[in-house]
Order: C-alpha cells, then structure tokens, then sequence
C-alpha cells in the first residue's frame, strides 16, 4: 500500500494539474525560481480595519495640543507606556513591551499620503492598491507576488481570515487562497469521511488517505475546472482558475494537517468558542505554516472595530491590547522554533482620526497615523518625524504626514521581500530606516 | 449567429439592447432563458406553488411562453397578501427570552432564517430579490445596531420600497432607527455635526465617489443635524421589547436651522431638502442604474455611458420608479443575450437558495436555520454586511475558503453531512439541533433511472446547467456513471456523486 506521500507524489505526477501546463496557478510552476537567500523572509500584514487613532496609539502626551484637543479621551502622563518626554505608547500596547524593549519594535510616525482622503473605502483602497490617484485596480502584495521568490510547490501569498480576499492581495498570478482556522479547509466527498466530527477539525488529522472512491470523485471534480477547456467568458475562466487553485491547495493542507499531526489538534481546540481572540487565531495558524516550512512568503490578516466614533477610550485599549497579545504569542512560538528571524510583521490602518475629539468622546475620520513594524529584524525605537501638533501646520485638522507610506512599502519590498520596487509602487520611493542588515 | 448573440457592447445601439426581447426561431423562448431569468429575478426557480417541483415548473415557463412567465414573476397575484399576512406574523418579535448574542448570533439566526424562508416560498421571489440587493446597498450590520428587532423592521421598508419609488425609500432609509444607529446619528448635532451618514448618503446610496465635494457633506450632515432616534440598545446587555418603541425623533433643539448651501442651492434645508437635491443631480439616477446593472445584468465589463443613458432618463422621467426601470431591464435584448448570459457570480445567498429549490427540498424546522449558519462560511452573513459599503459581489465572492464552504454545502444535502451537533450546541441549540435535510437524489432522476449512462448524463445537465457543459466533461461524467457490474446501492451512489459533481462546477458557480 502507498504511504501518504508516495500517493500524494503519484497522485500529483498523473493528474490532471500537471497536464495542464502553463494554466496551473503558479506555485506548480514556479519551482525555477527557488534557492535564494532572500526566499524565505516572510512577512506578515496586519490590517486594522476602520482607522486607528494614532494619537491614541503613540501618544503625544507632553503636547499641549494635543490634551487640548482631547479633553475626555486624551491619554494623561501618568496613563501611558511612557517612551519618552513626549511620547508613550496606548496602555493596551504594555504586552508589546518585551518586542520593545529588546529593540524589535519599530514605531513609524506621522504615515500618510498627499491630498488625504477620508472615505473609509477609497482611502483603504488607495492604501491597499498603494495608489493615491486611485488608477490601479490591484493590491501592492498582489503585483509583488509576481516577482516574489518562493520554494517549489509552495504557494505564494496567503489570506488568513473569514472576510474576502483584500485587494492588497489581487492581481497576483494565479491568485491567493483565504484559509483560516475554525473551518476545516477540506471538500467533504463520502459517507464515511463526512461522519468524523467536523467542528474541532479533528477530520484532517484522524481522515487516512483518500479511498479509491474518494480519489475517483476528486479527479472528476478536477476535471470539471480544466481552464484549458475554451470560453469566451472571462467569469467562467475565472471561476474554474479559482477552483483548480482550491482543490491544489486543499492537496497541500492535507499534507500539513497530517505530518503535523497531534500538536495541531491541540491549537485547533483552543480555535473554538472560549479560546483566543480571533486574531491570536490567525496569527496562530500563521505560525503553524511557518513552522512547517509551508512555503508561503506573505501573510495577510485583518482585525477590525477601529472606527471609533463614539466612546472610544476603552473600546480602543481593547483592542489594542488583542492585538498586542497577539503579535506578542506569535513572536513567542516562533522564537521556540528558531524562526523569528525570518519573520516581519507590518500593522497599517486606512487612516489615523481627527485631532480633535468629536461630542461623543470619540474622534471622526482624520489623515496620518503611526504604523508598527516588529520582528527581530526590525529597527526598535521611534522612525520618523513627529508631524507638529500647533493649529497652523495640520492638514484640515488633521495632522499632516511626515512619511509617505509607500516609503514603508518600498523598504519592505526592497530590503525585505526581494522585489524591486520600482516596478510594483510604480516610481522611487525613499527608504525608511526600519529593517536591520 | 449563435443565439443570444449581440455586438460588443461598445458597438451596440443602445436603443435595440433596450427593446423587449422576443423569441425567433433561432433563439426561441426555451429552458435555458426561462432558467436564465429566475437565476437572475427569482433565486433559480419560478415563484414557489405548493406542490409544484423545480423542474416541472420550469417546464410549465417553456410551455406557457416568455410573455406569461414575466407576467407571473411581476404580478404574485392573490397569494402574496395571504402570504405576507403570515410571515408579517411570524416575524422575529424580541421579547420572547431570545435576544442577541453576539457570540452564539442565536437571535441573528432566527431572523436570518426568517428571510431565507421568504426567499425560498414566497410567491413574489421578485420583490425578495431586490430585498436583498437594498439590503446590500443600505448596507446596515447587527454588529453596531445589536437588535435583531431593528434589523427586522429596517428589512421590512426594504421589503415596502423594493419595486416602488426612490425618494420616499431614501427618505425613510434616513429616519430608519437600524440606519440611525448604525450611521451614528444621534451623535449628529448643531455645532458639532457627524458627517457619518451625510458622508455615505453621498458616496454609497445616492451619487458615487467624484459626484460631490467635502462641503457639501459638511453642509448636508448640518441639514442633517437632530434627525435622531430614540432607540437605545445598549451592547453588553440587550433588553427586549425596549425597541418596540423605537423611531424617528426630531430633536429640533439641536438641529441646526442656519442656511446651507448644497450643490449650488442655497435655503434652510433638512434632511428631506437633502435627499430632494441629491436626486436632482444627474449622477443619481447613473449611479443607480449602474449598480442595477451590475447587479442584474452583468459583473463583466462596465457598461459605456450611451447604454447607460436611456435606462438613467426612464428613471428620472419616471420619478425613480425602480420597479418600471427593472422590468425594461429584465424584459430586455441586452438581458437575454450573451452579454449576461452567466456573467454574474452566484452570491452564497444566491447559491444556497437555488439549491433549495433545485433540490425541492422540503421545508423543516431547522432548514433555514441551518443554511443561516452555511451562509457564514460562504462570506455572506445575512443582515451582518462587512461594512457599509456591503458585499464586494462578483469575484469577490470566490476563494479557495469559500469555494470549499459551497462544496460542502452542496454534499450536506445529499450525503451523510457531518455532524454539526457540536458547533450548533456552542451556538446554543440545545434541543432541537438545526440540520439540513438529506434529500434521495433518485426521486429527481425517476425519468432516466433505468437508462443508459449518456442519457443520464444528458438529463442531470439540463436539469441543473441547461445543458452548459463541454463535452469532455460530459464523456468523464458519463464514464463515472459506467455500469460496469455495479450493486444497486453503489449505482445510486454514483448518480448522487455526479449530481454532487455537477453542483460543484464553475458553471454552476455564476447566475
């Protein structure tokens, strides 16, 4: 009898997916570029989702005008994670203190763009497709991935999350895959593979090779989302593309779940109701794939609440400190395997709020804010200049960007990931001094 | 040229794609465009009849002619007030020891449930539909408004308004107490206006990005200023019965009566002044039509201004009928041509209705209930949008998570699904555990049972793709439903295994 492996290297040589050529998303096809010690630096992009307040994030607390402006929800000296004379960090941030004080924990100040715009939607759009005049229709880790490094058979760029694939992420060859965690990522095709208790994930670990059945079922299923087959419907192509994708990667998972065995039945329990924070999960999973060498170059999760119009001060410590918990659990298991040197982790947020507080004690839509990048491999302390506070010098109220953050994404794309800049932002971007040689 | 062909759009004339459609003989009225409407109109199957099965409804659309079928789809006819009398009725009250809980969704369920019913029985799956499509461009979310009675007296003007006039809809959408609270209103007072509402009233229901400046937010969120409600659902602890009494208040002591200036209109204008002018702007009814388009027609290519235009000037002439405006579109060349034909993304609402009623599954207790819970897999939790921009739609709506969700929920109605027990419990199901019913795929196929495997084959794709199949995957089809020496039992199997095959192909994937 074949063992897992030999069925999955067999299975593979004979399917219809190699038949398929130059079709097959390209993972399959891109074991050409491998071996490159830029290959397998990996990082992680965390969205928050509904524009975090960065004053209330890096605290000017020693600016006059910045307690002036906040009379009910400014952060008082004696409240924050003080960093220096000025500045302090958001209480909930307190567990990041260990990345922070060992120097991983870079603060990027006053981040934006030019003529800022304050719809939730275009400004994350722009922030996402790293466009401000809005032209381009993909996301910056999408057009990255095009000329991103990545080990044989592993795939590219990942979505971890229950909400739609972002737009940072489109326009990729072959496109990314959304997984995450509390949902079995496997098609359910008999009987008795149905019957294993599907909740607890318990299917992947327990469910042994695929039957004949099984094996008959999925090659028909296959076969039914060649894309070599013509149409002259873009949608249809799409769709079997879409499908031929998920059932390779559904291969690959299978092969995780299993070799990770017992371990990961432990993390999948404390998925359920009662367990993490729903980032901590991510974050988790994401640590998981890293650890079992899945391959995978980018990361994209999400957390949201941030658009704190009313009553924020406690509903915006909240979560920050998610997640704080979060990064900070994920460097720690990655830090057990001997992998957190590989590993940077970026936060952006479409915008930043208003200066000043709004009647409901909480703060409307506003322009540049702070971003943090952590990792071993980050540049502790604070980057950047501080944009000035005093009434003159803010944009419409709002204060006025000192970095633009395409100079983030440059820095992170050139230094970090591999990928010439140039070609995926579009021009030259200045770099930011935030990853260490 | 084949049927259903039109010219590129750019090069179509758009007074004849416009024009009703009516059936040659080489393009005549069959099981393909009768299917083709209801996908789009109806959730994939004619208006629910007691005791009539998906299929022969189909069949009866062939025979009695395109004519008789719109007629039918526009005009529910006696059924629908008897209909909505119960519904009405049966509607999640509050109040009864059920309330929201945002960790277990147990009070969301019930009135996700109660929708799905709506949308698989009621006799007006027409008017369902663009419930559905406002509740996506109203887009409001339990997550902030926390009261499932809310959402459901907001679902119910979205119900009222579906076909009917857009000022008043708009109008009553702005003193909705769901919308309020979700667009912070109460917070929207004189000398310190939120722009919240004013903001997306522009950008997301009436005029589109580029269509307005900064200033006139500010000057409509003044026009706006002490539009309030009453309603208080406070999130860490949910009183029912308390929003029996919630509605509009004016607070005219914080409403701001200085003069405003909006789109070059100068007067003391409220909120009502405000949806008045944005609806004299050009780009509303554009903005309108092309989301109505996308929407019924087609997620491919924009369509170019001139075929926009005609549909823009019958709404402006029309007072905004949106009922009048959605009959020129479905009647329509343009709609029964190639151009739409399958060019839309089935959303999981969509996708888990249809099966419905392909299926002819039969109403349980817990059916709709547990396709609730389903939805949330597929990325489209009912009366839960992702923000107020609603779903993306289109491609958006595949990935490899979701892809596998509508797999899966294609095989729970036919094989042996697995056990939900465990999940619907943690969600608070305690007695009476939520499942979808497992249907015996053989009572479909009574007319090819005992026949050859091509015959099979042939039938299954009509029956459920209109025949939209290549024939290679026609001949892998037929080769897995092969005799070769089978038992009975492993016979069914099969024909339940290829049904669930057909079930999963991308074709079946677009609407």
């Amino acid at each position: 009898m074949l063992n897992r492996r030999q069925f999955m290297e067999r299975s593979l040589a004979t399917s219809s997916l190699v038949a398929l050529g130059s079709t097959v998303p390209g993972f399959l096809a891109r074991t050409a570029h491998a071996a490159d010690a830029a290959k397998d630096r990996i990082l992680v992009v965390l969205e928050l989702n509904g524009g975090n307040d960065g004053l209330n994030t890096l605290v000017p607390y020693a600016d006059e005008h910045y307690q002036r402006a906040r009379p009910t929800i400014g952060l008082k000296k004696e409240e924050v994670v003080k960093l220096d004379d000025m500045f302090g960090l958001n209480p909930g941030l307190r567990n990041l203190d260990r990345l922070r004080t060992s120097g991983q924990l870079a603060i990027v100040q006053g981040v934006g763009y030019p003529n800022p715009d304050r719809s939730h939607f275009e400004s994350m759009d722009i922030w996402q497709s790293a466009d401000p005049k809005r032209q381009i229709g993909t996301g910056w880790l999408g057009r990255g991935l095009g000329s991103l490094k990545a080990a044989e058979g592993a795939i590219p760029g990942m979505h971890v999350g229950e909400q739609k694939l972002p737009m940072a992420l489109q326009g990729g060859p072959g496109g990314v895959p959304t997984i995450h965690p509390s949902r079995p990522f496997d098609l359910h095709l008999s009987d008795a593979a149905g019957n294993q208790q599907e909740f607890d994930g318990r299917r992947q670990v327990q469910g042994g090779p695929p039957s004949e059945h099984e094996k008959a079922r999925m090659n028909l299923i296959k076969s039914t989302a060649d894309p070599s087959a013509t149409s002259g419907n873009d949608l249809l192509q799409f769709v079997r593309r879409s499908s031929l994708q998920t059932y390779t990667a559904i291969d690959r998972l299978r092969e995780l779940m299993k070799t990770d065995g017992q371990n990961q039945l432990n993390d999948i329990q404390r998925f359920g109701p009662g367990g993490y924070g729903r980032l901590s999960a991510h974050l988790n999973l994401i640590a998981r794939l890293i650890k079992a060498n899945f391959g995978t170059r980018i990361f994209y999760v999400y957390i949201d609440g941030f658009d704190t119009h009313a009553d924020q001060r406690n509903a915006h410590q909240q979560l920050l400190q998610q997640i704080a918990d979060a990064v900070n659990q994920f460097y720690q298991q990655l830090e057990q395997a001997k992998l957190a040197d590989k590993v940077l982790l970026m936060t952006f947020s479409e915008f930043g709020r208003r200066m000043a507080e709004n009647g409901s004690r909480g703060t409307d839509h506003g322009a540049a804010s702070c971003l943090f990048v952590a990792g071993p491999r980050a540049k502790g302390g604070l980057i950047g200049k501080p944009p000035s506070l005093a009434a003159a010098d803010l944009d419409d109220g709002d204060p006025r960007f000192t970095v633009d953050f395409r100079q983030i994404y440059a820095t992170l794309l050139d230094q970090w990931l591999g990928v010439e800049s140039r070609h995926i932002l579009g021009g030259k971007f200045e770099h930011v001094e935030l990853v260490r040689g | 040229m084949l049927a259903g062909d039109l010219p590129p759009l750019d090069q179509l004339d758009p007074a004849e794609a416009w024009k009703p459609w009516a059936p040659s003989a080489n393009d005549p009225w069959n099981l393909k465009w009768a299917a083709h409407l209801y996908r789009r109109a109806a959730f994939g199957a004619p208006p629910y009849q007691p005791g009539l099965c998906t299929w022969d409804g189909l069949q009866q659309a062939v025979a009695q002619g395109h004519e008789a079928t719109f007629a039918q789809l526009f005009d529910a006819g006696e059924a629908l007030a008897d209909y909505d009398r119960v519904m009405d009725k049966l509607a999640p009250a509050g109040g009864q020891g059920r309330y929201y809980d945002p960790n277990s969704d147990l009070g969301l369920h019930e009135l996700q449930a109660w929708w799905l019913h709506r949308m698989i029985h009621s006799p007006f799956p027409l008017r369902e539909r663009l419930t559905l499509f406002w509740h996506n461009h109203f887009a409001t979310s339990i997550a902030k408004v926390r009261s499932p009675v809310l959402m459901m007296r907001q679902n119910q003007i979205l119900r009222a308004h579906a076909l009917g006039k857009f000022a008043p809809f708009v109008l009553a959408m702005s003193k909705d107490p769901a919308m309020l609270m979700w667009l912070d209103s109460n917070s929207n007072v004189k000398g310190k206006p939120n722009e919240n509402y004013a903001r997306e009233l522009m950008e997301l229901f009436t005029l589109g990005v580029g269509n307005y400046t900064e200033k006139d937010i500010r000057e409509a969120a003044r026009a706006f200023t002490g539009w309030h409600t009453n309603a208080q659902v406070n999130p860490g602890y949910y009183q029912p019965g308390m929003e029996g009494q919630a509605r509009f208040v004016f607070t005219s002591s914080q409403h701001d009566y200085g003069e405003k200036t909006l789109f070059g209109q100068q007067g003391k204008w409220d909120g009502g002044d405000v949806v008045r002018i944005l609806l004299e702007q050009p780009a509303a009814a554009r903005f309108l039509v092309r989301k109505l388009y996308r929407a019924f027609v087609s997620e491919g290519a924009e369509p170019p201004d001139r075929l926009v235009e005609p549909l823009a000037e019958q709404l402006r002439k029309s007072d905004y009928d949106i009922g009048g405006l959605l009959r020129t579109i479905l009647v329509s060349r343009l709609f029964f041509s190639n151009h739409a034909y399958r060019r839309r993304v089935k959303s999981p609402v969509e996708y888990v209705v249809g099966l419905t009623r392909t299926l002819d599954v039969q109403n349980s207790v817990g059916l709709s209930t547990a396709l609730a819970v389903t939805l949330e897999s597929m990325g489209q939790k009912l009366f839960a949008p992702p923000n107020v921009k609603g779903w993306d739609g289109g491609r958006a709506w595949l990935n490899s998570a979701t892809l596998v969700a509508r797999h899966n929920v294609a095989w729970s109605f036919l094989g042996d699904a697995p056990d939900r027990t465990n999940e619907m419990r943690s969600r608070g199901y305690y007695d009476q555990v939520p499942t979808i019913p497992r249907i015996n795929v053989l009572t479909l196929l009574q007319p090819v049972i005992r026949k050859s495997s091509d015959e099979q084959v042939g039938f299954l794709l009509d029956f459920f793709l209109q025949g939209d199949a290549n024939l290679e995957v026609r001949e892998k089809l037929a080769g897995f439903l092969k005799d070769d020496g089978l038992t009975p039992a492993e016979r069914s199997n099969r024909l339940r295994d290829a049904v669930h095959t057909i079930l999963l192909m991308p074709e079946n994937q677009l609407a």
